[in-house]
């Protein structure tokens, strides 16, 4: 990856990493410096990574670092009204409905959030998740299924099930 | 592959996303129907139910980008260094020392890495150094007998100082410190040669040595050094007045 490419990537995927790691943490300073971290290590790896497999070389580091924080933190609060600082809202979506699927996936287990993320927003397969979160792709898929039971259990205690 | 009770969920997840084909499809139905309990959350596995993408923006891109290279900066700061060290040599012999009664020569070491890169000048013994500096302090307070036209304080530097240097005569004056000329004659033209010794901190021997050389002229070399200075920024005076210290130190020696 030359200079430019980097440039590209940067200009290309940031918002993505950091949308990514503020799902991870809930914590949208933790986020910024997850986003810092994962360009530096590109930069330092830039040689080795190909632009093709650059985001999901991103979003790894920064899932690791993010989580590596938390761990190290053990903050585990919901803290969805952070979010709201850094999102655009989007007139044609219900802001219930919104506000309860932020809930619920952020009362999922980390990794399970994460999967489920990668899977619905950033459209990676579950190959290509499992190579982000080092996982298998068996693992992944328990992982999906566990996450959207649990997601369907806390909207229908939430009163928005959406029936399918 | 089997379902069991430990391998249930990916089958249901593979069930529920269509990934399966009809003989693994009843195969999952059956188990299903043998385990009611576990059958409810296939029921409740819902591949409609994603999570929704959240515009976001990463407002400090700029700090992320990579668009100066190093090597560019030390340049700059290299080539900043460097004027400021020849400016106050010049400030110094003007201003301090007063014209005609100061010595000659500024020796200004600059105790800064990585400036092997930026200077091609070549080295010089520490006892060459100083011959220089005797050398021009004789042929500094001689008599002009001609005027230099313009000032020279881009001339390049010596490489070689073993080499003979032109003579210089009443018409062509080459503003060049003369190693060969021991004793300056009456129709030498003074010079003021501001000689840098440049060390990487590691080194005890200078690395890069350059010389700047221009007549003695208050019209030509030192208004010329004084116009420079008017461009000065406030940092380079910063480091000018560091350089300055080390100068007075070394100008002592001489």
């Amino acid at each position: 990856m030359t200079r430019k490419e980097y440039n590209d990537t940067v200009k290309l995927w940031a918002d993505d990493v950091y949308r990514f790691s503020v799902h991870c943490c809930s914590d949208s300073e933790m986020a910024k410096d997850g986003v810092q971290e994962a360009f530096a290590a590109l930069w330092e790896q830039r040689e080795q990574v190909s632009v093709e497999k650059g985001k999901s070389f991103l979003l790894a580091v920064a899932h690791n670092w993010t989580i590596s924080q938390l761990r190290h933190r053990k903050v585990h609060e919901d803290n969805a009204d952070a979010l709201k600082g850094d999102t655009v809202a989007e007139p044609d979506m219900a802001f219930d409905l919104r506000d309860a699927l932020q809930k619920a996936a952020a009362r999922l287990p980390e990794i399970q959030r994460s999967a489920l993320m990668l899977k619905d927003v950033e459209g990676f397969n579950c190959r290509e998740i499992g190579e982000i979160l080092h996982l298998t792709e068996s693992q992944v898929t328990v992982y999906l299924f566990r996450a959207r039971v649990s997601m369907r259990k806390t909207l229908i205690a939430l009163g928005y099930d959406n029936n399918k | 592959m089997t379902i069991t009770s430990d391998n249930y969920e990916e089958w249901f997840y593979r069930y529920a996303e269509g990934e399966l084909d009809a003989e693994q499809r009843a195969a999952v139905e059956a188990f299903a129907a043998q385990h009611p309990d576990l059958a409810e959350e296939l029921a409740l596995y819902s591949p409609s139910l994603k999570m929704e993408a959240e515009p976001m923006v990463y407002a400090d891109k700029e700090s992320l980008m990579r668009t100066q290279p190093r090597a560019i900066v030390l340049w700059r700061w290299a080539a900043a260094a460097c004027t400021a060290g020849i400016l106050l040599a010049g400030v110094w012999q003007f201003g301090f020392g007063g014209y005609e009664e100061s010595p000659m020569v500024a020796k200004v070491t600059l105790p800064q890495p990585s400036m092997t890169r930026t200077y091609t000048a070549t080295h010089a013994p520490t006892a060459q150094a100083e011959a220089v500096a005797a050398t021009i302090k004789r042929s500094a307070v001689a008599k002009p007998t001609t005027r230099v036209p313009s000032p020279t304080l881009s001339e390049p530097a010596r490489e070689d100082e073993t080499a003979p240097a032109p003579q210089p005569t009443a018409e062509e004056v080459e503003p060049q410190a003369d190693m060969t000329q021991t004793e300056p004659t009456a129709a030498a033209e003074p010079v003021v040669v501001i000689h840098h010794e440049i060390y990487v901190t590691a080194s005890a021997e200078p690395v890069i040595v350059q010389e700047e050389s221009f007549p003695d002229t208050p019209e030509s070399g030192i208004e010329g050094l004084r116009a420079l200075g008017r461009g000065f920024t406030a940092r380079l005076r910063a480091e000018a007045l560091q350089v300055e210290s080390k100068a007075r130190v070394a100008l002592a020696s001489l």
